[in-house]
């Protein structure tokens, strides 16, 4: 009888003590992840900042397409002011734009006018400025929700501590790893997008895309293969730098997607996004003086439908 | 040594004579032909891949070892542990000259056979079903991923094992002992996914742990650590579970 007492209490002490120092190495943890949500949560909290964001489209290793903007940001002025260039084969538009007393201008490289979009109408005006101002309990839900879907692929955020306070977060699902569902809602996605079929909208902005663009929207649609079978998302990865005060500094987000058109040819394509934060809390955006400049009003109106 | 494997063959024997044992291990064989269609019909109507042929043990397995291998062990748990001292069939194997240790022992033994018997059942009806879907990446790496998987998902299926015969030795019938392991299991499933911080240290919110086995980035401390958890909750559950089983009245 003693024998068993004895067996029966080594059993609960090992296996009480395996759990216990689990526990305290944090075995529900996820550290990455966690660092990676609190960076976001502080970076959002940013009054102005400079934003560089560099798109690229590659379809079997040759680049279709790529948009490079810089944006600069101050959320107290409610301005913002940047460039974008977008290169989509041998074509290329520069455009430069402002957001100054409630109204969008947009200049073109090519051109010397200013198109000034005319907000007045519009009756909510400010609704893009004040994202950052959500209800607490609201906000808290919604974190939730995302921690529940993000479930056990919290453990792929490998978080790596740098000198100063510094820390990279990064994140790579290729395979088994990406959820069968998202991987079966992106692709299908994805395949809409590259489809072709909504080119009959795009039609409709063309015209305003010359107008104010200097540039045929419409002309970008056909770079890119049109997939339609066995489209899958091959991996995703994301890369944060996070600076010592807990800003995303830098962030690169790489999808690579594979597929057949409709001849059946193969196409691996990988679509980069690199985003850079500069300039936090010292970002004033360019102001630009319309007097004696040749300026094309535009209604808002006309953009919406 | 002797004993115990002749007890554990005696328990498997009597588990595999009911034919509900039978039906879920064909069941498990069976799984990833009944979903084959349904993948090859999203596939071929959506355009998408979805589950590529390297992915697909690793999809079938998620279904396992969320549903199908959970109720086998809560049914057979139910039955061996509970049922067999509510119907007093029990008697019959307290008369014999083996210590009690082995007895429990052995049903767990047994009970784990089982579910061994449906991972591997499974992962080799799955990888031959793999073959009839589009190929992404090669098919012997997928092969080798799905059979480490299958392999870590043992683990918390074993605790899960333990956990169960300690719950049903709670009941005096088998149903009952049934109804309330799975009431258990989805309760703390459903919680698990709601509040998902609050259940890291409850065993359940692991029975996937092999997705930490097969991804690109593999953390070393992270997988020790839960290994260490989910020995840990067996050797409780196991030691717990034996107490009772030592003093219950047969």
């Amino acid at each position: 009888m003693k024998k068993k007492v004895m067996m029966v209490g080594a059993g609960l002490t090992l296996g009480s003590a395996l759990l216990v120092t689990s526990a305290f190495a944090d075995v529900g943890g996820a550290q990455g992840y966690e660092a990676y949500k609190s960076a976001l949560k502080a970076t959002a909290t940013a009054e102005n900042a400079t934003q560089s964001v560099g798109l690229s489209v590659r379809d079997n290793g040759n680049e279709r397409f790529r948009v490079i903007s810089t944006v600069k940001e101050d959320r107290a002025s409610q301005a913002l002011s940047g460039s974008a260039s977008i290169h989509a084969g041998a074509d290329t538009a520069k455009v430069d734009f402002y957001h100054q007393d409630g109204r969008m201008i947009v200049k073109s490289a090519d051109s010397d006018t200013y198109n000034v979009i005319q907000e007045s109408g519009r009756p909510h005006k400010d609704e893009d400025w004040e994202d950052g101002e959500f209800d607490p309990e609201f906000h808290k839900g919604i974190e939730t929700i995302v921690d529940a879907l993000v479930g056990n692929l919290k453990n792929d955020f490998i978080l790596k501590n740098g000198e100063g306070g510094k820390k990279t977060v990064s994140v790579e699902l290729t395979g088994s790893r990406i959820p069968a569902a998202a991987n079966v809602i992106g692709s299908v996605l994805i395949k809409e997008a590259l489809s072709g079929k909504h080119s009959d909208d795009q039609m409709d902005h063309a015209a305003f895309g010359q107008e104010l663009l200097g540039f045929d929207l419409a002309k970008l649609d056909p770079q890119l293969p049109q997939l339609s079978q066995d489209v899958n998302i091959d991996s995703v990865s994301l890369q944060a730098t996070i600076d010592e005060n807990d800003a995303i500094v830098r962030q690169t987000v790489e999808f690579e997607i594979s597929g057949k058109d409709v001849s059946g040819a193969e196409h691996d394509l990988v679509v980069t996004a690199d985003i850079g934060l500069s300039g936090i809390g010292e970002t004033k955006p360019d102001a630009v003086d319309l007097a004696g400049k040749k300026v094309n009003t535009i209604e808002h109106s006309r953009f919406e439908d | 040594m002797r004993l115990l494997k002749a007890c554990t063959i005696n328990e498997l024997a009597k588990l595999t004579a009911r034919k509900k044992t039978l039906f879920f291990l064909l069941l498990s064989a069976l799984l990833p032909f009944i979903g084959l269609p349904i993948v090859r019909q999203l596939q071929n109507g959506l355009g998408v891949v979805g589950v590529a042929q390297d992915q697909y043990a690793i999809s079938v397995l998620n279904g396992l070892t969320l549903f199908l291998i959970p109720l086998t062990i809560f049914m057979l748990a139910s039955d061996t542990f509970s049922g067999e001292f509510g119907d007093r069939s029990i008697r019959s194997v307290l008369t014999r000259p083996v210590g009690r240790g082995k007895i429990f022992a052995a049903k767990l033994l047994a009970l784990f056979a089982i579910v061994a018997g449906q991972l591997l059942l499974s992962l080799a009806a799955s990888s031959l079903a793999s073959l009839f879907l589009p190929s992404s990446g090669s098919a012997l790496n997928g092969l080798g991923t799905a059979a480490l998987a299958y392999a870590a998902a043992a683990l918390p299926m074993l605790t899960l094992c333990a956990a169960a015969a300690l719950v049903a030795q709670g009941f005096k019938n088998a149903s009952g002992a049934l109804a309330v392991c799975i009431l258990l299991y989805a309760a703390a499933k459903l919680v698990g996914f709601v509040f998902p911080s609050y259940m890291a240290y409850a065993p359940t919110s692991y029975t996937d742990w092999y997705t930490l086995w097969i991804g690109s980035s593999v953390s070393v401390g992270k997988l020790v650590n839960v290994f260490n958890f989910l020995l840990g909750c067996g050797i409780v559950f196991y030691a717990l579970g034996y107490t009772i089983f030592d003093r219950k009245e047969g």
